[in-house]
């Protein structure tokens, strides 16, 4: 077990290096000089050089760079004076964050919920609404359904309010459609795997020695069709983490995906590489995180592993 | 029971011919697939929405312009926003009110009708006044002319009273200058109507209307869908055939060289496709070039993983193992017999991957590293309408009916296609 873990977390630090390397070197791949002005004096122009690191040697700005990102410093804006990029973080990430879990743990809860729902009901009118609805999830994408959730429900219906506020109710539009994808492919996925346990012949002995369908589905299904469903969940994250970039933009949330839309606009190259380079890293850190649970949770991996011992 | 006498039977001894002759026409391995597609609806419907989809990317813009000449990049700003269906119908504004309280106030989106819900008289003298038309505004009218609608209420006043007070009013105005169209009123319930009126007719020039600086939808539509599909259709095709090559060579070979080659993978696959996007779109110059080279290179890693397992699968039947013995190299081996007998689940993967790569390039275009601004593709489209969605909803619904069809359909015939090529599912 331990040595299934020292080796997921020896692969993400490599890849971390891999990406802020790759990060870096496109950085600096990037088409001219970002303080090039022929109103600039050179004085000035090398003042700033110096600010910002750029005088020294390509490799030694690559030490540089490592050793700041190691001790948390993402790199600084080369459009706006003193803006670093953790600082943008700080102030927005929160925000983003709150949308975040909310979809996720509503995806997830009422994905399982749907998918076991379906399986139990084989062929039957609930089976079919929910690959309906899972296929709706699947196919329509979040830019579609947030203008039209927010249009029919906030403003043509006025049930909900549009823009988000720190308000529980202002967050459900929002936190709705970001998780739907997930949530069709979670139920999508938990029918599949709650369709072969039921087939199992020890779902046959459950039923036969009386046990309730509850019991049945509580201790027998959940538990082994579950096991697929967790190992999905770091993807489903870099998803929700992918669709919140849309989601803020539909609904106006002053969050950490708005921020990075705007720096493409703005052309503040440093910051967008800089959130980019945040995200990959909670991806792989979340990645990670899922991997580690897994071999917890699962006694096959935890029995394979002794084997290997 | 009679004895049966052995003299009775006749020894017709072996027919060599009819144990040869085959009854049935014999069916390649594709045939059988197709044959067992057929039978799959869905799938079937989903093949054919999608060839007239193509059809129409290749052949909806030739069509426009050889009517009326669009094409997908002149603007006109003097025909901003139109619908398919035109109107005639000026807009309508409240102007001035002393006379009824409202709970809730609703137009319709191009304002030619006001819906006011749970309407309560004041029960005073006071006055109604409505603006008709705006100069402004109104584009496709044929003018752009404002009028004034007003009328005084006393304390006596009910309803019926001040509906008649406003029909006699917009008469007036009417006999005045007919080009006012005229304006009704109607109270139902609790909720007052009113709405200008006018003519409806066929957009007949624009078929789906224009959008906001004035180019024609249809022709943008078609040439969108087909810069969607060209990205799509092509980097898929690319990834595919990087992800055969490096998957079959990675499981042909084994050993070391494998276990090298799927740990490069491994560490690619954990690096999220959007860091690769993001950073190839902003190094490199925006053009559907670079969105297809980007979308490729993030694709690959999938398709690879899959040909591998196929080829540690296949490598050691009895034909690989016979065409090593009569001395095929490892290009033949791999090419010759094992990668096409995997092509199943690669078809299979590549028709899932394309909806992939056109929700990727919507994205793209929405974070505003897709297609460079005077072309369309499906995604630009989409996030143009999203824009101003609330004024124009046909912006965006249209484009968005058309993706998602497409998105829908390739998600129906990848599941059929993974059912009838996989020969496990054979009855």
């Amino acid at each position: 077990m331990v040595k299934y873990i020292i080796k997921r977390i020896f692969f993400a630090i490599i890849t971390l290096f891999c990406i802020a390397t790759i990060t870096f070197a496109l950085m600096k791949a990037l088409p001219g000089d970002p303080f090039q002005n022929p109103k600039m004096t050179t004085q000035l122009r090398q003042a700033l050089l110096q600010k910002y690191g750029l005088d020294l040697p390509v490799p030694q700005q690559y030490f540089k760079y490592m050793n700041n990102l190691v001790h948390g410093d993402l790199g600084l804006s080369y459009k706006y004076v003193n803006r670093p990029v953790s600082q943008v973080i700080k102030t927005s990430f929160p925000k983003s964050f709150a949308l975040g879990w909310r979809a996720m743990a509503y995806s997830s809860i009422f994905g399982i919920l749907f998918g076991v729902i379906a399986a139990l009901k084989h062929q039957k009118a609930p089976d079919y609404i929910i690959i309906f609805i899972s296929i709706i999830g699947v196919s329509v994408p979040s830019i579609v359904m947030g203008p039209l959730l927010a249009y029919y429900f906030g403003v043509d219906l006025g049930w909900l309010p549009v823009t988000v506020t720190d308000s529980e109710v202002s967050m459900i539009l929002p936190a709705f459609t970001l998780g739907l994808g997930t949530l069709a492919f979670v139920a999508r996925l938990m029918r599949s795997t709650t369709l072969e346990v039921l087939s199992q012949d020890y779902i046959q002995t459950a039923k036969s020695k009386g046990l309730s369908t509850t019991k049945i589905v509580w201790s027998h299904v959940l538990r082994n069709a579950i096991m697929p469903v967790i190992s999905i969940l770091g993807p489903s994250f870099a998803a929700i983490i992918t669709g919140s970039i849309v989601i803020e933009n539909v609904f106006a949330v002053a969050g950490l995906g708005n921020y990075f839309v705007s720096t493409i606009i703005a052309q503040d190259y440093s910051m967008t590489m800089g959130i980019t380079l945040f995200y990959a890293i909670l991806i792989i850190v979340s990645l990670l995180l899922v991997d580690i649970t897994y071999g917890l949770i699962d006694p096959r991996l935890k029995i394979s592993s002794k084997g290997d011992e | 029971m009679d004895k049966i006498e052995k003299s009775q039977f006749e020894h017709v001894g072996k027919n060599l011919e009819a144990a040869q002759s085959i009854k049935r026409p014999s069916m390649s391995y594709l045939q059988d697939a197709y044959r067992r597609l057929k039978k799959n609806k869905p799938s079937i419907i989903s093949f054919w929405i999608l060839v007239i989809l193509i059809i129409l990317a290749i052949i909806g813009p030739m069509i426009s312009k050889g009517l009326y000449g669009h094409n997908y990049r002149v603007q006109n700003l003097n025909i901003q926003n139109q619908t398919f269906i035109l109107s005639n119908q000026r807009s309508l504004k409240l102007s001035s009110n002393s006379v009824f309280e409202y709970k809730r106030y609703k137009p319709n989106l191009r304002k030619t009708e006001l819906k006011f819900k749970k309407v309560e008289l004041k029960g005073q003298s006071g006055k109604l006044g409505f603006i008709v038309g705006d100069e402004s505004e109104e584009s496709y009218q044929g003018d752009k002319k404002e009028y004034k609608l007003q009328i005084t209420t006393t304390s006596s006043d009910d309803w019926d009273s001040i509906i008649n007070k406003l029909n006699v009013e917009s008469e007036t105005l009417l006999k005045a200058d007919p080009a006012f169209r005229g304006v009704t009123f109607k109270k139902s319930g609790s909720s007052l109507v009113i709405e200008t009126k006018g003519d409806k007719k066929f957009n007949n020039e624009y078929w789906l209307g224009t959008d906001n600086f004035g180019r024609d939808l249809w022709t943008r539509l078609w040439e969108g869908s087909r810069v969607s599909f060209i990205i799509a259709i092509v980097s898929v095709l690319f990834t595919g055939l990087f992800g055969v090559v490096y998957g079959g060579i990675s499981g042909y070979i084994g050993g070391n060289s494998d276990n090298i080659m799927m740990r490069i993978i491994e560490i690619l696959m954990v690096i999220p496709d959007l860091l690769y996007i993001m950073l190839l779109s902003i190094v490199l110059p925006r053009g559907i070039t670079t969105i297809t080279l980007v979308l490729a290179f993030t694709g690959w890693m999938g398709t690879a993983i899959l040909v591998r397992g196929e080829v540690l699968r296949l490598k050691h039947s009895e034909y690989v193992l016979a065409s090593q013995t009569l001395g095929a190299d490892a290009k033949r081996v791999i090419f010759k017999h094992l990668i096409p007998n995997c092509m199943g689940p690669i078809i299979v993967n590549m028709t899932m991957m394309i909806p992939k790569m056109i929700f990727a390039e919507a994205f793209l275009s929405f974070i505003g590293l897709g297609v460079p601004a005077p072309y369309a593709s499906l995604g630009v489209l989409v996030n143009d309408g999203a824009k101003i969605f609330y004024q124009y909803p046909h912006l965006l619904i249209i484009p968005s009916i058309v993706l998602c069809l497409i998105m829908l359909a390739f998600n129906i015939l990848g599941d059929g296609l993974r059912d009838s090529l996989d020969p496990k599912l054979r009855k």
